[in-house]
């Protein structure tokens, strides 16, 4: 029987194909983390500009698409906010497709749509970016292969141990059932990707909202057992 | 306890979301820095021309970003970073699609300084070494085959 326990998927896994030459094979080495993994990171905020967190309202005009607002809360797994943490996000757009020069789906680029952003945690570890419903596009994977509308998220967390890359999908998609990459994760462990629609969330008039919570390693973690 | 998020691919269009840090962080090496150099290179041997390679080292007053150096490799799986010439933990990640989760990795520049965890025959795939020109190392990443590079649980 495959071993499933655990959160995170193995690097490779075969029905996600190019995991078979640039997932590692060796078994990793434990070590312990050192000082730097622990050393706090501060993102200054003077990185971010002024819609980096409402990719509706970087350009001149409003994108094509349904207006979604995605919220959450960014904690550790004792539990703890994960305050001042950098999060970045990026998309493709209503049509299903990225502002990406290998991106050569046939559906249409939107001049209004760039498809990233990114924003601070505040002091208690929530979050907020405002965006468009991505579409679902075809991928060479497999015959027939679609992926599920996701978002795709890179957080930081306060220390470099908590250095996460993710994605989020959303409630109810049937494709999410034949998705290799989704279906990586340890069953028990796969629906912390897919967000939450809340009504009271939703932005009355505006947007639709949905929750999406982050658990980030705790800062003192040690090494998962192997 | 919480349950942690899952990683997932970092995917083959992060570049125009991601490429602010790569611009930030960009920099010349400074005065008491060398420079490292390599591919990152697949379980055949081909290079990846669409992973992100992020450098950590101690932060220091100049940087835009804490310790970071974040690069894209090129079309031909190159990236260049620049270490402290007495560097003592130098942290390397990388992401690309069909990298599930990151890879992780160290590199030095001498084969002393790399963890005793590491079984001595793999030793060799965490040491850059200097080449003819004076301040550049060379060292490639290998995800897979013959000489895969360590990666650590941390």
């Amino acid at each position: 029987m495959r071993m499933t326990a655990g959160t995170h998927p193995d690097y490779r896994w075969p029905d996600y194909r190019s995991t078979l030459t640039r997932g590692p094979s060796q078994p990793l080495v434990t070590i312990a983390p050192g000082p730097d993994d622990l050393a706090p990171l501060v993102v200054p905020a003077t990185m971010l500009a002024p819609h980096d967190a409402d990719l509706t309202r970087q350009s001149t005009g409003a994108p094509l698409g349904e207006r979604i607002v995605v919220s959450g809360r960014v904690i550790d797994e004792d539990g703890k906010p994960v305050p001042d943490s950098l999060i970045e996000l990026w998309q493709c757009n209503a049509a299903g497709r990225y502002r990406h020069p290998v991106d050569n789906h046939d559906a249409p680029l939107d001049p209004h749509f760039a498809g990233f952003g990114k924003t601070l945690t505040d002091a208690d570890g929530n979050y907020r970016f405002i965006t468009i419903k991505p579409g679902a596009y075809p991928w060479g994977n497999h015959r027939n292969a679609w992926r599920p509308a996701h978002l795709h998220f890179s957080l930081f967390g306060n220390v470099q141990a908590q250095r996460l890359v993710t994605q989020m999908y959303f409630p109810g998609d049937p494709l999410l059932a034949f998705d290799p990459i989704y279906h990586s994760v340890p069953a028990a462990a796969r629906e912390r990707l897919i967000a939450a629609f809340e009504l009271g969330r939703t932005l009355e008039g505006v947007a639709l909202g949905y929750r999406f919570d982050i658990v980030l390693r705790g800062r003192d973690a040690t090494p998962p057992e192997r | 306890m919480a349950g942690l998020t899952p990683s997932q691919t970092i995917g083959p269009f992060f570049a125009a979301g991601l490429r602010w840090a790569i611009t930030a962080t960009a920099r010349a090496a400074r005065g008491d820095e060398i420079t490292i150099e390599g591919r990152v290179l697949d379980a055949d041997g081909k290079p990846l021309a669409d992973a992100l390679v992020e450098v950590w080292q101690p932060a220091t007053s100049g940087d835009a970003l804490g310790g970071l150096q974040r690069i894209a490799t090129d079309a031909g799986g190159g990236f260049r970073f620049h270490v402290a010439r007495d560097a003592v933990q130098v942290n390397v990640v990388v992401l690309a699609r069909g990298l599930l989760k990151a890879a992780c990795t160290r590199v030095h520049l001498a084969a002393d300084r790399v963890p005793a965890a590491v079984p001595p025959a793999r030793v060799h795939t965490l040491v850059a070494l200097p080449t003819a020109n004076a301040g550049r190392f060379a060292w490639d990443i290998r995800l897979g085959g013959e000489h895969e590079t360590v990666f650590f649980a941390l």
